[in-house]
């Protein structure tokens, strides 16, 4: 009487969901789950050549790819110029998030029995709804501290901003922040604050630079900078497509006019370090001083960096001391600590260790340990924010019990079946 | 009265004991080793050296403390892939035996000693290998007696087969050929071609890891076998300067360096170093630049720094009294290590050098040990300052030799000399005084060298080849005598000797963990161990309950095959490069927790679905042999299908929560959950390809044969995400590089899809005018796939 009472229910909502009758197909299903291997096997692949970040941006966090059959393969001289669309992460997790709804919807009994498959699937659609936000908005950032020293900005590893820091009173520093995407558009950049304006004239986000004997010709960009450290160090730079790959450096760079009131003050360049403006001075101490290049005028002192995008903090966190440790007599590391101290505001602080599988976290943020250099006394933290980072403990949670009791419910089916059949052998 | 079957099955299970437990003839150990004390303090006979005692003296070897019998046996499996060397008999000594032989055989009454020296000879193993184009017997020399000749006798160990070198060019740079002299080469025999060795390797070194062809990987590795026995040599004792007496002379220190001739040991010149330095601790006025006392200093300094790099492990055990728990190397004992890079001694300033230990050594000995401290912690980026500190350590706070190296010496002169009691108490005495130094480290020791010699691997993979006959043999009965006596006691016995050999592995299994204090999976090595296990319990369950002999002889297969992959993985040099498997975590890995819980799933995830691909063929095999032979498929195909079904469920429930579990523990360890890496890429295929199979049999799409193809392809699957995820050589799982395997795992992969194309060549078959001629019924559908929608 119940049971049929239930299966009405279901025959209810086929009725009144029969469009969605098509999308919960298990068909679609398969052709969807076989589609996924494919694309994650391609992206893998193409891990090798475009690295991680490259295959990220070309198949999972996009609607489709293109894929060239690789040359090196068997037969790839004839493949390789064949292109191959692939279906991208975004077309796919959409695609099965729709079928499965579709599933709850006008497939599954909602009966007691069949809890187990509901759960499951209730914390595979979270999982992938979970990945689909996360793919969307997490953020990794990077906070370098040196040893005894305060740090209350994150560094994004990728995506440079233009800072210019109004450094006239030493007490109160006034920076004006000019974000990537308008340094790509170019043109001419106009701000209250500036006593000046800024016209972009070249900007990309990697280069090649180099010094070079005074006389030498340059390329184009670099033969207009008249001022700065471009002109003083005679930097010669060019043009180099954005690295992907999972160590690839890039080197933003800009060449920009400062003008005022129709006059011009002269032409700069500018390049930003991908592992944070500090590093110059230990590169050559001619390219010291493109982590701040001053410019004087109308008596106020500027100074203007081309540097990893920040985010500044709420808090601040101290760098009190850092251990690495290897196993004797070898050079496997066996431990990489930071002791940490975070004032929460002047008077509130408190203690932490920050370790391998010990990340800190503060703020919807959390940082670990990343890379730490021992002699120069440094640590650096990768920071991550992940509004989403409960989703997948709770999927796993409605998964397993999911599992363990769909299949266990058959294990004792098979388990009463066959106990008996040894004995009738 | 007992009946045939009976006998058989008793047969079966003996040989099965005798196999995992027994001495046989592939291990000489047993079972019954580990319940012996084992301790070195027990002294047998002082008629030979104990070598058994002195190969459990612990010394540190990449970054664990263990014992010298590991030490050679990880060695030799790294120089020559085995875990003993060969010694080629001496003209005489072949003479002689063959003379006793030919004696014996006449009928010839044998002396006493000639009865012994044969007696001797039966017991060790021998090998016929090519010299000069003619076969000569060598015999196989045992790790540690090995290791003692390297330590104490080089010049004799130098003429042991120690290389093995089987890569023909490799071969012509030393002018020989793989016919006229084998595979086997001695130091000795190496030692004209070293150059050539060194500056072929220096120019592959060149080029980068993933594109050398196999003549550049093949002469990196024996350039790289070559400086691990060149460091092993000289572990205890340090390399003694070649000729430079005009040098030694200038710097008046000709009187002081070790010289053959007059020293007994090199422990002399310790001695009369640290006369040196005591001196200098009592005027530290002297410490300047242009002094002859300090130049002296100095010369020997940089002699020991040198000689540090030259070690392959770490003999000497902590001081009690420094309570850092830190081993040292003979010649670190005497004057620490380099605070940086020898180089970086371009950047010292000298004048602040000498004002620096002059300052130092002006201090007592506490205040100068809180100094040192203050130094190491605040002027990390002064070359000056720190090399001061080695200075002043080795002056002024180091004191006296260390009476282990003094032991060890005796030790090689009494090996030398042939004092076989003299050795036997040294080993006792020292074995006691380094494990109290070492404390807790060394309580696996003895059961670790044990261990070693027990093998339970390669027993238990002899073992599972057995029960795959067994089994096999059982279906053939089946097929030749239909439901009989001798099949069910042939599948009993499959059943039980996977029970015993089970319990072999599993001992190896636990032994590991115990040993190491981690869980069973470290390392691709021991997922291997792990993965086999793991199938060959899951068959062990089924074959419980569906006594078929197919899970028994398809665990078999698995075990087999994966303590055979374990095995090879041990020899890969590029991803064991100190020989042995039990390595330390690196620190991201370190947490027992996650391995114990993300590793052993995903592992177990891999070996159900290892065992669905392997009952997939066994499906397709006897779905071939019915179509062949005409004869309708049985209630075998149901129950195939039911396992394959349920084995399934198991494998998406482990590699599913795995999985996760792997992405908790990223979040944790790295603030994501997911980053797309190659391996968390494929442990994904492996999810994504079990929900696969169940869904294509809910919707009926796929019946039992197409079950069995996609759980075969689940086969080639999981060895993409096991292997060759790790050849891509990127992402942060890519711990395990391996470049050899990849020919292996191709040809697998088309092993398996060559089955599956099998799978579906019935109507080719059919051409041909193989089976049954008519398209065989379709059965009654299976029963209802939907039930679980």
């Amino acid at each position: 009487m119940k049971e049929s009472k239930r299966k009405n229910s279901l025959s209810q909502r086929r009725k009144n969901f029969s469009f969605l009758i098509p999308f919960a197909s298990l068909r679609l299903t398969i052709t969807l789950l076989s589609l996924s291997m494919i694309l994650i096997f391609v992206a893998t692949l193409e891990q090798v050549r475009i690295g991680i970040r490259g295959a990220l941006a070309e198949y999972f966090e996009s609607f489709y790819g293109i894929w060239y059959y690789p040359e090196k393969f068997w037969g790839g001289e004839y493949l390789h110029s064949l292109p191959l669309p692939i279906p991208g992460g975004y077309l796919l997790g959409g695609l099965l998030i729709i079928n499965l709804t579709a599933a709850y919807i006008v497939r599954f009994q909602w009966t007691g029995k069949k809890i187990g498959i509901q759960l499951i699937h209730l914390g595979i659609i979270l999982l992938l709804v979970g990945q689909l936000v996360t793919q969307a908005i997490q953020e990794e950032s990077r906070m370098t501290i040196n040893k005894g020293e305060r740090s209350n900005y994150i560094e994004r590893f990728h995506g440079v901003e233009l800072a210019l820091r109004n450094v006239t009173d030493p007490d109160q520093e006034r920076v004006v922040t000019i974000p990537q995407n308008l340094l790509e558009k170019g043109g001419t950049l106009i701000d209250q604050s500036l006593p000046f304006t800024l016209k972009v004239h070249h900007f990309g986000v990697n280069c090649n630079f180099d010094f070079v004997a005074p006389g030498t010709p340059k390329s184009k960009i670099a033969e207009m900078v008249n001022r700065g450290v471009g002109q003083s160090a005679n930097l010669n730079i060019t043009d180099k497509d954005e690295d992907f790959s999972g160590d690839g450096m890039n080197f933003g760079y800009l060449v920009f006019e400062l003008t005022d009131q129709g006059k011009s003050l002269g032409n700069w360049m500018t390049i930003s370090h991908p592992a944070g403006s500090h590093v110059w001075s230990q590169i050559s101490p001619k390219l010291a001083d493109l982590s701040f290049q001053s410019i004087r005028h109308n008596g106020k002192l500027w100074g203007i960096t081309l540097r990893q995008k920040r985010e500044y903090l709420p808090f601040s966190i101290e760098l009190l001391d850092i251990e690495h440790e290897n196993y004797q007599g070898t050079e496997i590391p066996f431990n990489f600590e930071s002791d940490i101290k975070l004032h929460l505001d002047e008077n509130q602080t408190r203690r932490a260790l920050v370790y391998m599988n010990t990340p800190l976290r503060h703020g919807g943020k959390t940082f670990y340990q990343y890379q730490m250099n021992d002699s120069a006394n440094y640590t650096v933290f990768q920071v991550i924010s992940n509004p989403s980072w409960l989703v997948p403990y709770i999927a796993c949670i409605l998964v397993s019990i999911g599992m363990l009791w769909q299949f266990s419910f058959h294990l004792f089916k098979f388990l009463r079946k066959n106990s008996k059949t040894p004995a009738k052998a | 009265m007992f009946k045939l079957h009976t006998i058989v099955f008793s047969v079966i299970l003996f040989l099965g004991l005798y196999i995992s437990f027994l001495p046989n003839t592939w291990t000489k150990a047993s079972i019954f080793d580990f319940l012996s004390s084992g301790d070195p303090s027990t002294i047998e006979s002082n008629e030979s050296f104990n070598l058994d005692s002195f190969s459990q003296l612990p010394v540190l070897r990449g970054g664990r403390v263990k014992p010298l019998d590991s030490v050679a046996r990880n060695i030799l499996l790294v120089l020559r892939n085995k875990r003993t060397a060969l010694r080629v008999l001496e003209k005489e000594e072949s003479e002689e035996i063959d003379n006793i032989t030919q004696q014996k055989k006449s009928g010839n009454s044998l002396s006493e000693e000639q009865v012994d020296i044969l007696k001797e000879y039966k017991k060790l193993k021998k090998v016929k290998i090519p010299q000069n184009g003619v076969e000569v017997v060598a015999v196989e020399v045992q790790a540690v007696d090995w290791l003692a000749q390297v330590l104490f006798a080089p010049e004799k160990a130098d003429k042991l087969k120690t290389f093995l070198i089987d890569h023909d060019q490799v071969l012509g740079l030393l002018s020989q050929k793989l016919s006229t002299n084998g595979k086997h080469y001695s130091y000795e025999e190496l030692k004209p071609f070293l150059s050539n060795i060194d500056s072929s390797a220096r120019k592959a070194g060149e080029v980068e890891s993933e594109l050398r062809d196999s003549f550049q990987q093949n002469i990196i590795e024996l350039y790289g076998s070559l400086l691990i026995y060149k460091k092993l040599k000289h572990s205890l004792s340090p390399p003694t300067t070649p000729d430079r007496t005009e040098v030694l002379k200038q710097l008046g220190v000709t009187e002081l360096v070790y010289d053959p001739e007059r020293d007994r040991a090199v422990s002399d010149e310790f001695i009369r170093f640290r006369e040196l330095t005591a001196k200098l601790s009592q005027n530290p006025s002297v410490v300047k630049l242009g002094s002859e006392e300090f130049a002296k200093v100095v010369f020997f300094v940089d002699r020991y720094n040198q000689a540090n790099l030259w070690t392959e492990f770490l003999p000497i055990p902590p001081i009690i009294s420094e309570g850092d728990g830190k081993w040292l190397k003979v010649t670190e004992s005497l004057v620490g290590a380099e605070p940086l890079e020898s180089r970086e001694k371009q950047n010292m300033d000298p004048g602040q050098f000498a004002l620096i230990l002059r300052e130092l050594l002006s201090l007592d000995r506490t205040s100068l040990k809180e100094r040192v401290e203050y130094i190491k912690e605040n002027e990390k980026l002064n070359p000056s300052a720190l090399f001061a500190v080695q200075y002043a350590e080795a002056i002024k706070v180091k004191e006296g030799v260390d009476p282990i190296i003094l032991q060890y010496e005796e030790l090689a002169l009494a090996y030398q000399g042939n004092h076989f009691e003299k050795f036997n108490n040294l080993v006792t005495e020292m074995y006691q005084l380094i494990t109290l130094r070492a404390g807790s480290a060394t309580s696996t020791l003895s059961f670790e060298k044990t261990f070693n010699g027990f093998e339970p691997f390669y027993r238990s993979a002899i073992a599972y080849g057995l029960i795959f006959l067994v089994a096999s043999f059982s279906w053939f009965c089946a097929a030749l005598l239909g439901d009989s006596a001798m099949v069910k006691s042939l599948r009993n016995a499959a059943y039980y000797l996977t029970i015993i050999v089970f319990f072999c592995h599993t001992f190896g299994l636990v032994a590991r963990m115990w040993i190491e204090g981690r869980p069973p999976v470290t390392n691709l090595y021991s997922s291997a161990l792990f993965i086999g296990w793991a199938s060959v319990l899951l068959c062990l369950a089924t074959e419980k309950y569906i006594r078929l002999g197919i899970a028994s002889a398809m665990g078999a297969l698995i075990g087999f095959g994966s303590l055979v992959i374990a095995h090879s993985l041990s020899l890969d040099a590029s991803l064991n490069p100190t020989g042995d498997t039990m390595e330390m975590m690196r620190a991201v890995l370190d947490s027992n927790f996650w391995l114990a819980t993300h590793v052993v799933c995903i592992s177990i995830g891999y070996s159900t679905t290892y065992l669905a691909g392997f009952l997939g063929i066994a499906y397709v095999f006897y779905h071939l042999g019915c179509f062949v032979f005409k004869k309708p498929e049985k209630k075998l195909k149901k129950t195939l299908d039911s396992m394959i079904y349920g084995i399934t469920c198991f494998s998406l429930l482990f590699s599913l929560v795995g999985t996760i579990l792997g992405g908790i523990w990223a979040d944790q360890s790295w603030g994501r959950f997911w980053g797309w890496d190659a391996k968390e890429n494929g442990a994904l295929l492996i999810v994504i390809w079990n929900a696969l199979l169940l869904h294509a049999r809910f919707s009926g799409i796929a019946k039992t044969k197409g079950l069995a193809c996609i759980a075969i392809f689940g086969n080639v699957v999981t060895s993409w995400s096991w292997f060759g995820t790790n050849m891509l050589g990127v992402g942060l799982h890519s711990y395990g590089f391996m470049d050899k395997a990849f020919d292996y795992l191709m040809a697998f992969i088309v092993s398996q899809l060559i089955i599956i194309g099998l799978a579906y060549s019935t109507p080719i078959l059919r051409f041909f005018g193989f089976g049954a001629i008519n398209k065989p019924k379709e059965e009654k559908e299976l029963p209802d796939y939907n039930s679980l929608d």
